[in-house]
């Protein structure tokens, strides 16, 4: 018992660490992204490819000034840093990073050679409320820009700071409700049984494998959407528009304060990546020659040893960094919104389509209760059926276009009262 | 009162002060000294008392901790306590400090994250007694949403960068009515909890009376939960949703814009020059 509790705090450390590094070279990543998708180099200069930019950045920041401005409120100007990157930090616990690991599997001989005397679930943590779990950890995020925008004693990082708690509060609400039409279909909230009950196929559709993106789209769709508004990134970047607030709610921040805020973007971005790939897109599952790879199919060994164990943890690994380049690839394609136009996604189309979703879920979940019927391939079409009625919809609905014009005698952008009234 | 039930644990203090201090006596004579404790701490503008206040909370919290502790560690819930260990008394001095803070700090934003602390370290007590469903629930709700809010109203209600809060923030408006109202209030639940029929934490009891494999069970079991809340307690639970779509509509109502009236211009608002 004991055994396996510091296994899993050596693996709290081994993540954590492995994270750290992860996001510094992200950045570098998300640099020279940039550049490829605007045909420029990006970073080349410090050591081969570029390849030692993070390092030069890192020192850099440790060597920056620290600067507190004079009229800021010290105790949370100092706070705000800290309480953004612990929740960000918080949420990898709970993600399946590798399946089950066998009991009877042996650390190497250099490590001591130990044996696991049951089997070790590859994560920090795999409580039974796994999937509330992240949104808490979610819902505690806007705290640290909240804090920072309000303490700065800045107007740019005071405004970063209301629009960060109105957007961060709507978009909880359709994340939220995707996630539990993804639970409520899985009957449990344990990340770890969400991934294991996506390794198999369609029995309807042949060769699709049965992740919940096949199975739910829309479902995935408002989880991606709202992932997007939760970590800040574009085209939700609103937080942080250059072009209106200098650069948002850490406008005043410097140094390795600033840098904890970076850290903490990036480590939600890959929270958000993990999620969904756990979630949605299959956790470790390699669709198709898995049965080359585990023999005994259709249903694969959840629980293998050492070599399983490593192929599982590469191939989430590669699904997370292919997410994370979509992230970036996003941000390089979509131009930022507008806020009302932002608001009114969130509360107009994503909570309306995300309780649907939530609907059609609870009902074939039901159906499939009460008789055999395989709620797979209909919950796709329902999700299909949703997606194309709320396109319908949104064409079709007599709603007021929040892109009309305005005149602008009488209105607010009149120059001067009377100057342009007519005699 | 039966003396009979009460835990030998009362007894020690009971030697050490030398009194014939019972429970009860004891715990109300903490209460008492807690309540002339916030009532110095609450902000007069007199730094002198509140840290006066500060000292004397702490040893009528210490000492209700001792009580406790002691009655617990020797009293009929000791082998259902045993697991929590020092984490329940860490906690639960946190979120009775913080508290503290809610109520007594003068700059209203440091009140709300006071909140949120104690909702964090109430969310970890909840843990301790294996309901990790109501715990996050808790974090989600309160922390997540309602704080938040709060927050975000005064954020934009009260200053920042470094101007002075208002009076009326830093002097608490009627001390003595709300000390002597709440431990008043506080005193009887005590009174009733540990002097009455009941004897004890009910709250805390239900689940670890009977053993935390059976509490994992019934009462953190999140199926356990749906089903139970959906069997028993259907018509409350429904009209709960009412009344939340309802003021979801009520709040859409009031915040909605209404069209201006367009006032064409005269002559009269041109200024003659």
């Amino acid at each position: 018992m004991l055994g396996i509790f510091i296994a899993h705090l050596v693996f709290a450390l081994l993540m954590v660490g492995m994270l750290l590094s992860v996001i510094a070279y992200l950045i570098l990543l998300e640099r020279k992204t940039a550049a490829w998708m605007q045909d420029r180099l990006g970073p080349n200069r410090v050591g081969p490819k570029g390849l030692l930019q993070p390092l030069a950045d890192g020192v850099k920041f440790i060597l920056k000034e620290e600067f507190v401005p004079a009229n800021a409120d010290r105790i949370l100007f100092l706070l705000a840093p800290i309480v953004i990157i612990t929740p960000a930090l918080c949420g990898f616990a709970v993600i399946p990073w590798g399946g089950v690991l066998g009991a009877g599997a042996h650390l190497p001989g250099w490590l001591g050679g130990w044996t696991f005397p049951k089997n070790f679930s590859v994560m920090v943590a795999n409580p039974r409320i796994g999937v509330l779990f992240v949104i808490a950890m979610a819902s505690l995020s806007v705290y640290g820009v909240v804090l920072a925008g309000w303490a700065s004693g800045s107007k740019y990082s005071f405004l970063g700071g209301l629009r960060a708690t109105a957007q961060m509060i709507s978009y909880e609400i359709p994340l939220v409700l995707s996630l539990l039409s993804v639970a409520v279909v899985a009957g449990t909230l344990r990340l770890g049984a969400i991934t294991d009950s996506q390794a198999s196929y369609f029995s309807t559709v042949f060769f699709l494998p049965a992740w919940n993106i096949f199975i739910q789209p829309a479902a995935f769709l408002l989880f991606v959407t709202c992932i997007f508004a939760e970590a800040n990134r574009a085209p939700f970047d609103l937080v942080e528009c250059e072009q209106e607030l200098v650069g948002g709610y850490h406008t005043e921040y410097s140094s390795m304060k600033f840098a904890l805020f970076f850290l903490a973007e990036y480590a939600a971005m890959i929270t958000g990546a993990a999620v969904a790939v756990a979630l949605f897109l299959g956790g470790w599952h390699l669709p198709w020659i898995d049965q080359l790879i585990y023999p005994g199919a259709p249903g694969q060994p959840l629980v293998t040893g050492w070599g399983g164990v490593i192929l599982k943890f590469v191939v989430f690994w590669a699904k997370v960094m292919l997410f994370i380049f979509f992230y970036m690839w996003v941000r390089w394609t979509l131009p930022r919104f507008r806020f009302d136009q932002l608001m009114n996604l969130a509360w107009r189309t994503l909570i309306p389509l995300s309780l649907g979703t939530f609907l059609l879920a609870a009902l074939f979940v039901y159906l499939r209760r009460e008789g055999a019927i395989e709620h797979r391939g209909w919950l796709l079409l329902g999700n299909v059926a949703l997606l194309a009625g709320t396109v319908a919809m949104n064409q079709l609905w007599p709603g007021e276009s929040t892109n009309r014009r305005l005149p602008v005698f009488n209105s607010r952008y009149q120059s001067a009262a009377g100057v342009l009234r007519p005699n | 009162m039966d003396r009979v039930r009460r835990p030998a644990a009362g007894g020690t203090v009971r030697g050490i002060l030398g009194t014939g201090a019972t429970m009860n006596n004891w715990l109300l004579a903490a209460t008492a000294v807690g309540a002339i404790s916030l009532y110095l701490m609450l902000p007069h503008g007199r730094r002198r008392m509140s840290q006066f206040g500060a000292l004397l909370g702490v040893l009528a919290l210490g000492g209700g901790f001792v009580e406790l502790g002691l009655w617990l560690s020797h009293g009929p819930l000791a082998a259902a306590v045993a697991p929590a260990g020092i984490f329940f008394y860490v906690f639960a001095a946190i979120a009775l400090a913080s508290a503290v803070g809610v109520v007594c700090h003068p700059r209203p934003i440091y009140c709300a994250l006071y909140f949120v602390l104690v909702t964090l370290s109430v969310a970890a007590l909840l843990i301790l007694l294996l309901a990790e469903f109501m715990a996050v629930v808790l974090i989600v709700i309160y922390a997540g949403a309602i704080l938040v809010t709060y927050v975000f109203v005064i954020m934009l209600a009260s200053p920042g960068g470094g101007i002075p809060a208002a009076d009326y923030d830093r002097v608490s408006a009627d001390p003595l009515l709300a000390v002597l109202v709440s431990f008043v209030f506080l005193g009887m639940i005590l009174q009733r909890l540990f002097g009455g029929p009941m004897d004890g934490f009910m709250l805390a009891r239900a689940p670890l009376a009977s053993g935390h494999a059976a509490a994992a069970g019934s009462f953190a079991g999140l199926a356990a939960l749906g089903a139970n809340l959906y069997a028993h307690y259907a018509l409350p639970l429904e009209l709960a949703g009412i009344l939340l779509t309802i003021s979801l509509v009520g709040a859409v109502m009031i915040s909605r814009k209404h069209e201006p009236v367009v006032r064409i211009l005269g002559a009269a608002d041109v200024p003659a020059e």
